[in-house]
């Protein structure tokens, strides 16, 4: 019973739902369009629920934290006083606009995180400066490349010199184009491969570990 | 200088997160825990209040065996998740996964192929010899050079010969890929410096206008 | 001190003097009257192009927010300036967003851009508020929208929306616009355009848009606006034509990223030439 409910069942739903979501692509009758249609529907309340376990293991984690007193456990309770208030706020007031929830969001989550990605150019500036030598012919390449894109996004540069302003457009129209392109097609050919042999059992997936 | 509150605290905390520049400290580890904490509770409610809620609670309230009974299968779906967390029946979650998985891999086959593959392809190959001549260089630097850089990832075979050469070429092209991406990265990651240096000269110190 | 002496120090500059460099250049230009103009680039014009073939299609078009706090810098001007365009021109909007974070930033700009253009909600504009399984409910939107939409981001019912009872599915938009700072411009390529076939116009984070020229080649993304330089341009082509009466946030922020681009450019010029004269200077001292 565990065989046929654990392995054997989720590998048959997988391989006929599999080949009916690709099929469906191709054949615009409703027969095989308005099942297509329920099962997208699903996918919305599903995310959600899945999301609400990942919250729920979230503060499993940090409240075990507290209560065993391990390293750092005060900001623990930081967080799930603050997880605790927005979510409050969020379920009592609502989320519109005018409530006091759009205004945490607004003057506390949003500076925060605004702030914690502008580090980064700090970061970048300090590893380019340490980081970035020509050693090798494919890193002068890159390092060229990259010279001449900056400098060509620089207004007064692009004013003085034109055809840097020229040259960098030329470089990402084209040589960027066909480098993005490679990988994208690689990523593609690569996607369809492992998903045509997850459907047919072909690869080891976490559906069949461990039988 | 602003005499808004929220503004004030939008600043400190803001300051607080560049205090990490100078180096790692409490204000800033607490900081970092403030935004998880509220991020989260931000989260469970906007799926609550915009997700949960409207697309699967009030349907199925409002009308159980109505239009909208397909719904519980999304009901049947989530218990079944849930049975990941009981030791006893945790193989049904994978009934669960397999309908999720079986979903996103059948899709991605056909339009993978379509918008990845086929389309790209097309572009390729679409060499435009009425072109200009930067155009006409420019098309044929994209054939070649996307040519090239695929077959620097045909690591079935080793890279010696026409292919090796071709590898060799294809390396470079992805190195000028490369190049392009970085000093766009620079370019993005300044602005972000940018939006915060602005809020705190104009939005709260009021020095520019 | 000789230039390799010098060099060799300035490269191993602590790090904090390098932020202190780059926090100074971002500084400085706010405080001085200058401001630049970029020009638009090839990019920057077809996405202008098609919103304007898209405005003068009168269909209503969708557009999709995705964004959060961490590249509001980069992307509000982009949206601010879209919606301005749009929006001087009467065009029906609606909104969506695939991201959590979007939802509420996005409703106090069309909070603002309601009181500017005197807009009416739900016969000019509607929101649908946030939806989940991104690239499933953009397939899904390609034969009906109001399947994954039971209500709108206030809660009324879809039906009971003007604007909503034209909207029916992507079919009867003009064009899908996707300001994204993530990768759903490709998402709504492979599930959207691909299927479905309309125009897509995308504006997107420049750590994002290099990847998006290969679309924007093959006509599957139909303008591309890269990054904040770009939403400069976007402005200034606005403000050129008289649709908005100053540059916004984007343009005052060229003077300190030309500066700062400047100056890292310098330093890894100095870091290069302190390795090349240290390897020359070792290679030197190797010989017998």
């Amino acid at each position: 019973m565990k065989r046929i409910l654990g392995y054997r069942l989720p590998a048959a739903l997988l391989l006929v739902l599999g080949l009916f979501m690709a099929i469906q692509y191709y054949v615009p009758h409703p027969l095989v369009q308005r099942p297509k249609e329920l099962i997208l529907q699903w996918k919305q309340p599903i995310n959600a629920y899945i999301i609400f376990l990942a919250i729920g293991g979230l503060v499993a984690m940090h409240v075990r934290r507290v209560l065993k007193r391990k390293e750092r456990w005060g900001y623990s309770v930081i967080t799930l006083a603050s997880a605790a208030a927005m979510t409050f706020l969020g379920l009592a007031y609502g989320v519109q606009d005018d409530t006091v929830f759009a205004d945490w969001f607004a003057y506390l989550v949003t500076p925060i995180e605004a702030t914690m990605f502008s580090l980064l150019a700090f970061f970048v500036a300090s590893a380019a400066f340490r980081a970035f030598r020509a050693r090798t012919v494919g890193a002068t390449i890159l390092l060229v490349s990259a010279s001449i894109v900056m400098l060509g996004m620089i207004p007064t540069v692009q004013d003085a010199i034109p055809p840097l302003g020229d040259a960098a457009e030329f470089l990402l129209r084209y040589p960027n184009t066909a480098a993005k392109r490679a990988i994208m097609v690689g990523v593609a050919l690569g996607a369809i491969s492992v998903s045509l042999k997850a459907i047919f059992g072909i690869d080891k997936t976490i559906l069949t570990k461990g039988e | 200088m602003s005499g808004d509150p929220y503004i004030w605290i939008a600043a400190l905390l803001t300051l607080g997160v560049f205090s990490f520049l100078v180096e790692d400290n409490p204000v800033f580890c607490a900081i970092e825990h403030l935004l998880v904490g509220l991020s989260t509770g931000y989260m469970f409610c906007v799926y609550w209040h915009r997700v949960f809620v409207p697309e699967l609670v009030k349907p199925l309230w409002e009308s159980p065996l109505g239009a909208e009974a397909h719904l519980w299968v999304v009901v049947a779906i989530c218990l079944l998740w849930s049975c990941k967390y009981i030791e006893r029946v945790k193989d049904l979650a994978k009934i669960a996964l397999a309908f999720w998985l079986a979903v996103d891999l059948g899709l991605a086959i056909p339009t993978e192929m379509d918008a990845g593959v086929i389309a790209q392809v097309m572009g390729t190959i679409d060499v435009r010899f009425d072109g200009t001549p930067v155009e006409v260089v420019g098309d044929l630097v994209l054939l070649f050079g996307t040519v090239a850089a695929l077959t620097y990832f045909i690591f079935s075979k080793a890279h010696r010969g026409v292919l090796g050469a071709s590898a060799k070429v294809g390396t470079w092209v992805i190195m000028i890929g490369f190049g392009a991406s970085f000093s766009y990265t620079i370019l993005s990651r300044i602005y972000l410096l940018i939006g915060r240096v602005l809020f705190l000269l104009r939005d709260w110190l009021g020095v520019v206008g | 001190m000789n230039a390799r002496t010098l060099l060799a120090r300035l490269s191993r500059l602590d790090r904090r003097a390098v932020f202190a460099a780059i926090a100074v250049v971002v500084v400085l230009p706010f405080l001085s009257p200058f401001e630049l103009r970029a020009k638009p680039s090839p990019e920057t014009l077809a996405f202008d192009a098609a919103v304007e073939k898209a405005i003068a299609s009168g269909k209503p078009l969708l557009v999709d927010v995705d964004f959060g706090p961490q590249t509001m810098a980069e992307m509000e001007p982009m949206l601010l300036a879209l919606l301005d365009r749009v929006f001087a021109a009467k065009c029906k909007v609606v909104f969506v967003t695939f991201i959590t974070e979007a939802s509420s930033p996005l409703r106090r700009y069309l909070e603002k851009m309601e009181a500017k253009h005197g807009l009416v909600y739900g016969e000019d504009y509607v929101f649908l508020g946030y939806a989940s399984a991104y690239a499933y409910t953009m397939y899904g939107m390609g034969t009906s929208i109001g399947a994954y939409f039971h209500a709108d981001d206030r809660g009324t019912k879809i039906a009971e929306l003007p604007l909503m009872r034209r909207v029916k599915s992507l079919k009867d938009v003009s064009a899908v616009v996707n300001i994204a700072a993530n990768s759903f411009p490709r998402f709504w390529v492979q599930y959207g355009v691909a299927p479905f076939g309309f125009d897509l116009i995308v504006g997107a984070t420049a750590v994002n848009a290099t990847d998006y020229y290969p679309y924007l080649q093959t006509g599957q993304i139909k303008g591309l606006l890269a990054g904040g330089r770009a939403a400069a341009e976007y402005e200034g082509l606005l403000v050129d034509r008289g649709i908005l009466p100053k540059a916004g946030d984007a343009t005052r922020g060229l003077g300190s990223q030309s500066l700062a681009l400047a100056v890292i450019l310098a330093f890894i010029a100095i870091g290069n030439a302190a390795y090349f004269l240290g390897r020359r200077g070792g290679a030197k001292g190797a010989k017998p």
